[in-house]
């Protein structure tokens, strides 16, 4: 059996226990519930700001937007300019969404090593597949498990907003589909991260802690690197990738992409060498 | 198997020449006349994943398979010179073992004896500090050339707790390359051996100890491997349910190679066709288990009362000395009456002659006897050997 078939064994299990766990369960419902309420809000706010303010020109709304935007992404008109045609309720439910992942990585990634470490039961499967390969189906199950539960909450979104009559059902699931899929490099950046810390440890609650308190550090140093005006230090945290996966220009694309896959490559693989090495 | 290394000067074992005379000799025999029948349910008897994989349990191998089948599972485990250190402690100091293929081994010792330990690194849990480990040839971490040749039952190791027994054996057969339309089929069997096939729907959070215990060796037998090695298999069980999961496994006896690690030495007495016994992270002593405990050079009579005709039992043909013991090995006071220990010479007599004669004569002089028994038990063996 070679590893890749191994990987998509251990992917499959982590999916369906993670999809049935109380945890698994309570966080998609909690995602459903923050995204359907947030979507509808916003339905409401659209038609009454369609109501109230008829009179004021589409483009003059797409004006403000888009200074706002270009504002907000340090000066970068392009992205102003391009982000500017989007509804705004996606491109804040992208944000939320890219703000929240960290928290659903922690939470949902915690226990997948450390605890079965902790509790032996990882010796049943070390018998039986490669070390890397369980440690990758972890990475992976992981990283699967966030970017279904992100989908959930944007797909809610894009149907209400689609019914609610922010935009036709072409923009909002065209667009939808763009801000969701930028979440997906940052949410395996994310669980890189996290599973090669937590698979440090035997104790899931240490694993927990240690992810958020590193998570946190990456948080400080992004603040450091915008006081401080140092792009490249600002990347460390993997949630400001969307300054580049967004982008328009393919150059800075490809450089969010980059730096995404460096995290996964690093993360994921120094975390399955030294699983590969240690005592289970 | 041949703890030579070992600086054991108590060991009176000379294991590799006495093994192959012996029971593993037989079984590996036995094993391979019976070419491996699988249950007669089993779906292994279709094609199983060992057999696809050209392991050693292919029903129909030619006979140039079944040479090289031998040639390469001689000995099953070899342990050479191996260290385990965790920081400054040493758990495991310089062990050498050899395990015949298709033989039964214990492993046994006090707690802290390295058994455990040396368990681990036997499964690829833990990677030897120093030493080599061989399981069927390759290293025991060869995850994909021991695929389905090695079942493991891990001591204390919770089954996944949001598994239903079903999918969690199925996601076990799947990952050791048993075809998905086969995998079911193979679970059903293994969880009828273990009598759990009631359990496919249960979770295994609901399983008692009991239950969880033998859907891991369920686990450990599926796919009918080389090399079972089992962990305490019986540790914290009812004795119904000890004694069960004891018939479980010795009906695995003679279709693959089985080690088991125990305190119960009875157990082991039982089951083992060899042993080694740790003390300290050291091999002390090892051999068939009739060595171990002498039970072809020595018979036991616990007396119920004296006096004893030690002269006339002297005079018993074959019978080398006769000693009336009133302590055991470990100083403490014998039951009743003491006990009798015969020495004999094993090429001159043996044990049931021993015995009918000698209690005949022990019966003529009034004596009343408590029990009799072969050899000094491995419990008796193991106490004068461990601290």
């Amino acid at each position: 059996m070679n590893p890749i078939q191994e990987v998509i064994l251990i992917v499959q299990r982590e999916l369906r226990k993670n999809f049935r766990s109380v945890k698994g369960i309570v966080l998609l419902i909690l995602s459903l519930l923050g995204g359907g309420a947030f979507a509808v809000i916003n339905a409401i706010l659209t038609r009454l700001k369609t109501r109230e303010m008829g009179d004021v020109p589409e483009e003059q709304f797409r004006m403000i937007r888009e200074q706002g935007l270009t504002k907000f992404y340090d000066g970068d008109a392009d992205m102003g300019r391009f982000l500017s045609d989007s509804p705004d309720i996606l491109w804040t439910v992208s944000l939320i969404t890219i703000w929240l992942t960290p928290l659903l990585v922690a939470v949902l990634g915690y226990d997948g090593v450390s605890g079965e470490v902790q509790h032996r039961t990882v010796r049943f499967w070390t018998v039986r597949s490669r070390r890397t390969s369980y440690f990758m189906g972890k990475f992976f199950g992981l990283w699967l498990t966030v970017s279904g539960v992100t989908l959930v909450m944007h797909l809610l979104v894009w149907i209400i907003s689609t019914f609610g009559g922010v935009a036709s059902a072409g923009t909002v699931f065209g667009w939808g589909l763009r801000y969701w899929m930028v979440s997906i490099p940052i949410a395996g950046a994310w669980s890189a991260i996290a599973v090669l810390i937590a698979s440090q440890f035997r104790t899931p609650m240490v694993s927990l802690l240690s992810i958020c308190i590193v998570f946190f550090v990456l948080f400080c140093l992004k603040l450091t690197g915008v006081w401080f005006e140092s792009v490249p230090l600002t990347c460390v945290y993997p949630g400001t990738l969307d300054n580049f996966l967004l982008n328009p220009q393919m150059k800075r694309f490809a450089i969010g992409l980059a730096i995404a896959a460096g995290f996964i490559v690093t993360g994921a693989g120094a975390g399955s060498a030294i699983f590969a090495k240690r005592d289970v | 198997m041949e703890p030579q290394e070992s600086k054991d000067v108590k060991s009176e074992a000379k294991p590799e020449a006495s093994l192959e005379e012996t029971k593993p000799e037989t079984k590996v025999a036995k094993t391979e006349a019976k070419s491996e029948p699988p249950p007669p349910s089993s779906s292994k008897s279709e094609e199983s994943p060992a057999s696809t994989n050209g392991s050693a349990v292919a029903l129909a191998a030619s006979p140039r398979d079944e040479v090289k089948k031998k040639k390469g599972v001689e000995y099953a485990i070899r342990a050479t010179k191996v260290v385990k250190r965790f920081g400054p402690k040493t758990a495991v100091d310089g062990v050498t073992l050899k395990i015949k293929a298709g033989s039964v081994y214990g492993l046994i010792g006090p707690n802290g004896a390295g058994k455990t330990t040396t368990f681990s690194m036997l499964a690829g849990f833990l990677e030897p500090t120093e030493g080599s480990l061989e399981v069927l040839g390759f290293a025991p971490t060869q995850v994909d050339s021991l695929r389905s040749r090695i079942g493991v039952l891990p001591q204390d190791a919770l089954l996944p707790n949001s598994d239903k027994v079903g999918e969690f054996l199925i996601h076990m057969a799947r990952l050791q390359n048993i075809p998905a339309d086969k995998a079911e089929a193979a679970v059903r069997t293994v969880l009828e051996e273990v009598d759990g096939k009631d359990w496919w729907n249960l979770r295994c959070s609901a399983l008692s100890h009991g239950m969880a215990k033998r859907v891991a060796i369920a686990q450990a037998f599926l796919g009918e491997p080389e090399v079972v090695l089992l962990d305490e298999p019986t540790a914290g069980l009812d004795p119904r349910v000890a004694w069960e999961i004891r018939q479980v496994i010795r009906a695995r006896k003679g279709r693959c190679t089985l080690v088991v690690s125990s305190h119960n030495l009875q157990e082991l007495e039982e089951i083992c066709d060899a042993a080694a016994i740790l003390d300290r992270g050291r091999v002390v002593a090892s051999g068939s288990i009739n060595e171990l405990t002498a039970s072809s050079e020595e018979v036991h009579v616990e007396l119920a009362s004296a006096p004893v005709g030690l002269d006339a039992l002297r005079q018993v043909p074959g019978v080398t000395r006769v000693e009336h013991q009133e302590m055991d090995a470990m100083g403490y006071r014998v039951q009743g009456d003491g006990e009798l220990v015969i020495h004999f010479d094993k090429k001159l007599t043996n044990a049931e002659s021993v015995i009918g004669q000698c209690l005949w004569i022990l019966l003529q002089n009034q004596v009343r006897i408590s029990g009799v028994s072969k050899g000094r038990g491995l419990e008796r063996r193991v106490m004068e050997l461990t601290d």
